[in-house]
């Protein structure tokens, strides 16, 4: 086989949305465990997984120009997963870890919300990078996350849990409007494994959900969350500048730029 | 049905680091290499650019560069009372994958052993006495060479690597700055160190007042323009901040692609071959000799690829998977303390400031 005919016979490697949405490993992979919302970011190259098509390599290694491995694995505005009773589930809880106060905005003024909406709609969220084949006993808590759920599934069964719960005991209000003081009681329950309805996966959930909502406010905008870079302006960090040279050695100095996003870099398109 | 490939000379199970440099030996020797990854290509221009490799979420959250456990994981336990389970997503423990392996996401921090750690059963014997070696079931050994016999291998690295650093120990002469416990070096480090944060550089200076002797670290992180041996140009490091766990987009990380890889590729007899993922050593009836392995490609292929040298250059764990998986040598039993295969793994161990 030439090298032209191996070029011709390539699977574009990355590329536009409408390469990704139509690479073998959405059609593989993606057809079966996808919503069609969610395929065109589902899935990224280079990502470690097997798929692609082998390749004899001679020469060098492969560089097509514009194919570059950009992010956009939850950047699409589009994507939606939550309903409108799971969003509001999430805005309250949210707000209960990262309250409005004088230093920075709230959890869901931040778009947190939005961040873990779109996580959950691509490939975060359908279970990509993490194993949940069986055997499904609890383990110990040294063994880590141990639930079948992907983290999709888990949120989508455990929210309905919670709000039962919560009507049962409430005369038939949800968690959004019990008001921050039951609604901090409950999330310590399920921090703590002692929500009754169904401890362990109450359990798993908070610690996602708490690592969630921490990666929404701190990540990058580009993902949704962090709106305006607040999180980032409320901690003087300055984002993720290209060169530190000039000021490595101004020890103690305040680094006196604004923060600055992934967004709008050349080869960052979505 | 399997496929027989042409046989070869060498066949690699895993193309990063170990593959990368010894096929470029072999390969300089004029022997026929193959390498086999089960992961893409990639390289530093496509998949880790500078415009977007500082992303913390996809690499350290999401963990972009890592197995993906989605397909391919391990069991873990803390001993063998326990039941073994997935280790399901990536903690603290990487795996690495795809070309280059783990030196595409490694931090770039570049330690020679101590002489004493090459002697670490005699050394500590010696010193501490026999229960610091043998007691709580240790099992620890002494290489079968000396820092010396290494000494112009680790040089060689340094200098493909561009390592920074500053030396504390050159042929018995201590130089200030530098570690003076550090096993003797033929020169000097082939950059000058990095530049120390603000952190680093108050720990320095209460050692230092202290009576203790900071050095900077040894890094494969560049602090200058630099054209290494086999003519691999080298981008100055940027102080970006995003080295373990990224990609380095501008070329001041050490990685195989940034070493090796260009001057390898463009050897006659190095072939690689990506999204490959081998299954077995096959051997000789007698069970003495590997004759090749068998592999499977993207499309389910099943193909047998001969090699007289057949070289696991995988991560540990995996090249002791496979060799359970074809019946090679005896499974270490932590009870009888016998067999060797699986024994005395450990992931790296390593304090700093």
């Amino acid at each position: 086989m030439s090298d032209a005919d191996k070029k011709a016979g390539r699977l574009p490697r990355g590329g536009s949305g409408v390469d990704i949405a139509l690479s073998r490993r959405s059609i593989l992979l993606g057809g079966g465990i996808l919503g069609t919302g969610a395929i065109a970011g589902a899935f990224e190259h280079h990502d470690g997984m097997l798929g692609g098509p082998s390749e004899s390599l001679k020469g060098s290694l492969p560089y097509m120009d514009g194919a570059t491995d950009v992010p956009r694995d939850g950047t699409s505005p589009d994507l939606r997963f939550l309903t409108a009773a799971e969003k509001a589930f999430v805005v309250a809880a949210a707000d209960r870890i990262i309250p409005a106060d004088a230093s920075g905005p709230s959890a869901s003024e931040a778009d947190v919300p939005v961040f873990i909406d779109r996580q959950l709609a691509s490939s975060f969220g359908q279970g990509q990078h993490l194993y949940t084949g069986g055997p499904w006993p609890n383990g110990l808590p040294q063994q880590g996350y141990q639930s079948r759920f992907t983290p999709a599934a888990l949120y989508r069964y455990i929210i309905p849990v919670i709000e039962a719960r919560v009507a049962r005991a409430y005369g038939g209000k949800s968690f959004a409007s019990v008001g921050p003081d039951v609604q901090t009681e409950i999330l310590k329950e399920m921090e703590a494994g002692q929500f009754s309805d169904d401890p362990y996966n109450a359990k798993a959930f908070f610690v996602m959900f708490l690592q969630n909502v921490k990666e929404g406010y701190f990540a990058d905008p580009i993902y949704g969350g962090n709106k305006d870079m607040a999180a980032w302006r409320m901690i003087g960090f300055p984002g993720a500048h290209y060169d530190y040279s000039d000021w490595v050695s101004r020890h103690g100095e305040r680094v006196p730029f604004p923060p600055v996003s992934l967004r709008g870099r050349p080869g960052w398109d979505a | 049905m399997t496929i027989t490939k042409p046989k070869v000379d060498v066949v690699f199970v895993g193309f990063g680091w170990t593959a990368s440099l010894m096929a470029h030996e072999l390969c300089g020797e004029g022997l026929t290499a193959v390498a086999l990854e089960r992961a893409a290509a990639r390289d530093t221009p496509d998949s880790y650019a500078t415009t977007f490799d500082q992303d913390e979420l996809r690499y350290n959250w999401r963990h972009h560069l890592f197995q993906n456990t989605t397909y391919d994981t391990l069991t873990v336990r803390n001993n063998s009372s326990q039941v073994a389970l997935p280790y399901r997503k990536v903690g603290a423990f990487l795996l690495g994958t795809g070309v280059g392996g783990s030196g595409v996401h490694w931090n770039g921090q570049h330690w020679r052993f101590l002489p004493s750690d090459i002697k670490a059963y005699s050394h500590n014997r010696e010193r501490y006495g026999m229960a610091s070696v043998r007691g709580d079931g240790l099992t620890v050994q002494d290489y079968p060479m000396s820092y010396d016999d290494l000494e112009p291998h680790y040089a060689r690295f340094e200098s493909l690597c561009g390592v920074s650093g500053k030396a504390g120990n050159i042929r018995g002469k201590i130089q200030a700055g530098g570690n003076p416990f550090e096993g003797q070096r033929s020169g000097e480090y082939p950059n000058p160190p990095l530049e120390m944060t603000y952190a680093p550089s108050l720990f320095a200076k209460a050692a230092s007042e202290m009576g203790y002797h900071p050095f900077p670290q040894p890094a494969s992180n560049i602090t200058r323009p630099y054209t290494n041996v086999l003519g691999a140009q080298m981008g100055k490091c940027t102080y970006c901040g995003f080295c373990e766990r990224f990609g380095c987009g501008n070329y001041s990380k050490a990685t195989p692609q940034t070493t090796v890889v260009p001057s390898l590729m463009m050897m006659p007899n190095f072939e690689l071959r990506t999204e490959s993922e081998v299954l077995k050593v096959e051997r000789t009836p007698d069970g003495k000799h590997a004759t090749g392995v068998t592999y499977v490609d993207s499309a389910g292929q099943e193909i047998f690829q001969p090699a007289d040298i057949v070289v696991l250059s995988a991560y540990q764990l995996h090249n002791v998977h496979l060799m359970l998986l074809s019946g090679i040598g005896k499974p270490y039993d932590p009870v009888s303390g016998e067999g060797v295969v699986g024994r005395n793994y450990s992931y790296q161990t390593l304090s700093l400031a």
